[in-house]
């Protein structure tokens, strides 16, 4: 059986990808990805964990909060393209910097 | 057959109650049958409190408790108390009710709002009945506050007139100070003896199961309670003010309802607290300070009303002081001069009334010579004239001897001094009051005005009561056997002198400035008496003094407690803590670029930074 450290240091590896993108990239259609490599950095987080609690079962909670969380991460792509288009709609661009001047 | 007997002490107050509340009905109706439907009831009213005495007689003095489960829950009864004090006050103020009634239908006749006014007036003598009826304390001080917000509505019967509707709400207030008082020595009283009932705290507080501190604070503060009710010293700015209302409104609350609800919450409780000394002193000197220091004002008044208001401010002391002597004697004179009172008063504001609805003014320096036009009136006037200041044989000077002689027996010197000048001014200012206004020069008229007696229906009740208050004085015998006292009706030589030359002291004065005019009146207004006269047309300044304290003093305090606290301090706090958030957050400010991959890098930057002190401290 594969120990849990492998499926942590994925997780950790996803995230740090999704990290990166958020940090490096302008376009907000790959922000959008990012996001979405982060959500599933924690979602895999939960399945090892819900797996290796107790030895021999499977809580099954974790994979119910796993099932909530896709569900709402598809609402939140959703949002975020709706958004993306307006702002592209209205900046004529897709560069993230251009919302700058919605800081107050 | 129902016994009637039984019921007769709750119709007294339910007839009256529930025929308030039919009022309204009638007047849908048809608006003369509703003024003789209120009279009507009035007088079955009055039919049943009288019926009520031979039961009193077969007691003979002892009180029997009728109660009825109130409130079963919490063992709560309601009841009516029947003993010679309650039937007494009821009859009172039935009967005299009843024929305040009568008299307002002359008397009322041309006035807006009548349904209003029969409503208020039937609730009050409901009301006061009710009050004396109960045989608990919460009972009664439900009725209590019925009869002080019904002298409220009717003092301010013409709430158009802002003097009026502002003289409402003062006797609203003033009492209320009293209630607060009464009921929070109810309660105190309640939390100890676990029950309402006059009886059982009786029993309780004879059986000496309540601590004499606790029972002394009980005691002064159900008194507080019959001070405001009852205008005693120092609330008794109140009562003056209330003559705003119609004379038959000051009539029904003089002699019939509201001030005698005082002297009967202290004769009820006298039996309670008859142990604590001190409560006995202060209702003495209360009652006896009130006394002499209204009919002093009394004197200088110019309102035909008025003059009455303040002498009968200081009656209700004279009887408060009868009480405050502890002695079987000074109570039962103290009931006797409540009856004297209650027939003269209701007479002498008829009287007053029947002249203001000939002359149409109430300023006594408008009037006089009025003997010649009205002299049914104005032999009724004389009657009550001297009734309250105490000429034989009328019902004030037998009333008024008792009270005399009582504290005489009882060696209180200063008392004996201070009712002996409190009957003298008495003789001054009901003498004063009867040459201004029915002796002397008529003044001039305007045109088409004329004098002339009032119709009979305004006289009827006037003869009715001038008898009442001529052959009344006599019914001691039977009245002291009716309140269950072995009292023998006789004069005593010493206080009978001193109630003969108080009168002729303060009759002589008058005589010579009003009747005979030998001495001027303004000289001595304007001249050395002038500060005197200041003093006492203001009412020894107490007026001014409650004005300047409570209704300009206390807003302006509230208003130095917003400025200083309030502002000063509590809203000075709230800027300081906002204002200092509001620094923080504009210093750390630029540190915002809204760049999203700055601060995406400073996490990403923390998450290495967390690493490596895992590192670090743990080690791989």
């Amino acid at each position: 059986m594969i120990p849990l450290s492998y499926y942590l240091t994925t997780a950790l590896i996803l995230y740090v990808v999704g990290m990166y993108c958020l940090a490096v990239k302008r376009n907000m259609i790959k922000l959008i990805i990012g996001i979405e490599i982060l959500a599933n950095a924690a979602n895999l987080n939960f399945i090892a964990f819900s797996a290796y609690g107790k030895p021999g079962t499977v809580d099954p909670l974790g994979h119910n909060f796993v099932i909530m969380s896709i569900v709402v991460g598809a609402c939140v792509v959703a949002v975020a393209l709706t958004i993306a288009v307006h702002a592209y709609r209205h900046y004529k661009t897709l560069d993230v910097r251009e919302l700058r001047r919605l800081r107050w | 057959m129902i016994p009637l007997d039984e019921y007769a002490p709750w119709l007294v107050w339910l007839i009256p109650l529930s025929g308030s509340v039919l009022v309204p009905v009638v007047a849908a109706v048809n608006t003369k049958l509703r003024n003789w439907f209120a009279v009507a009831v009035s007088f079955v009213g009055a039919a049943y409190a009288v019926s009520v005495v031979p039961q009193v007689f077969s007691l003979h003095g002892e009180a029997r408790d009728l109660t009825v489960p109130w409130i079963p829950q919490i063992g709560l009864n309601a009841g009516v108390l029947l003993d010679p004090l309650s039937v007494f006050m009821s009859i009172v103020a039935s009967c005299i009710g009843a024929l305040i009634m009568l008299y307002s239908i002359g008397y009322m006749a041309h006035e807006e709002g009548l349904t209003r006014y029969y409503f208020f007036m039937l609730l009050f003598i409901g009301g006061m009945n009710g009050l004396v009826m109960a045989d608990n304390f919460l009972q009664l001080f439900i009725f209590w506050e019925i009869v002080g917000l019904c002298s409220y509505a009717l003092i301010g019967f013409w709430y158009k007139r802002e003097s009026a509707s502002r003289a409402g709400i003062k006797a609203f207030i003033v009492t209320k100070a009293g209630d607060v008082m009464l009921l929070v020595g109810i309660l105190i009283l309640f939390s100890q003896t676990a029950s309402f009932s006059f009886l059982d705290s009786k029993a309780t507080i004879e059986a000496g199961r309540i601590g004499f501190s606790l029972l002394l604070t009980v005691s002064i503060l159900v008194f507080g309670g019959a001070i405001g009710k009852s205008a005693q010293f120092p609330l008794q700015v109140w009562l003056p003010d209330a003559m705003e209302g119609p004379t038959t409104v000051s009539a029904l609350i003089h002699a019939a309802t509201m001030v005698k609800a005082g002297v009967y919450l202290t004769a009820r409780t006298f039996t309670l607290f008859v142990g604590v000394p001190e409560w006995l002193n202060t209702v003495a000197y209360i009652g006896a300070i009130t006394a002499l220091m209204t009919a002093t004002i009394a004197i200088v008044s110019v309102d035909i009303k008025r003059v009455l208001a303040y002498s009968t401010i200081s009656q209700l002391g004279l009887m408060i002081t009868a009480l405050g002597i502890g002695t079987e004697a000074g109570w039962f004179a103290s009931q006797f001069h409540v009856m004297s009172h209650a027939v003269f008063k209701a007479l002498l504001f008829l009287c007053a009334g029947s002249v203001m609805h000939v002359v149409g003014t109430t300023d006594m320096r408008k009037m006089g010579g009025l003997r010649r036009y009205m002299p049914i009136t104005f032999v009724t006037s004389l009657i009550g004239i001297f009734s309250l200041s105490g000429v034989p044989p009328f019902n004030g000077f037998w009333s008024k001897d008792l009270i005399v002689a009582s504290v005489f027996d009882e060696h209180l010197h200063i008392l004996v001094a201070l009712v002996f000048l409190t009957s003298l001014f008495t003789a001054a200012y009901s003498f004063r009051w009867l040459s201004l206004v029915f002796f002397g020069k008529e003044p001039k008229q305007k045109e088409g005005a004329h004098l002339r007696e009032s119709p009979y229906i305004i006289t009827v009740p006037l003869i009715i009561l001038a008898v009442a208050a001529t052959i009344s004085g006599f019914l001691e015998a039977p009245f002291s056997k009716f309140l269950g006292f072995e009292h023998e009706p006789g004069l005593q030589m010493v206080p009978l002198g001193l109630s003969l030359s108080a009168l002729v002291l303060g009759f002589l004065p008058i005589y010579l400035i009003y009747f005979r005019r030998s001495v001027s009146s303004v000289q001595l207004r304007t001249g050395a008496l002038a500060p005197i006269h200041r003093l006492l047309s203001e009412g020894y300044y107490f007026d001014r003094m409650y004005y300047s304290v409570f209704l300009n003093g206390f807003p302006k305090l509230c208003n130095r407690i917003h400025t200083w606290i309030e502002i000063g301090i509590i809203d000075r706090l709230n800027y300081a803590v906002a204002a200092g958030a509001q620094l923080i957050s504009q210093s750390f400010r630029p540190s915002h670029t809204g760049n999203l991959n700055y601060n995406m890098s400073a996490v990403l930057m923390g998450l290495a930074g967390f690493f490596i002190l895992a590192f670090v401290l743990v080690g791989w």
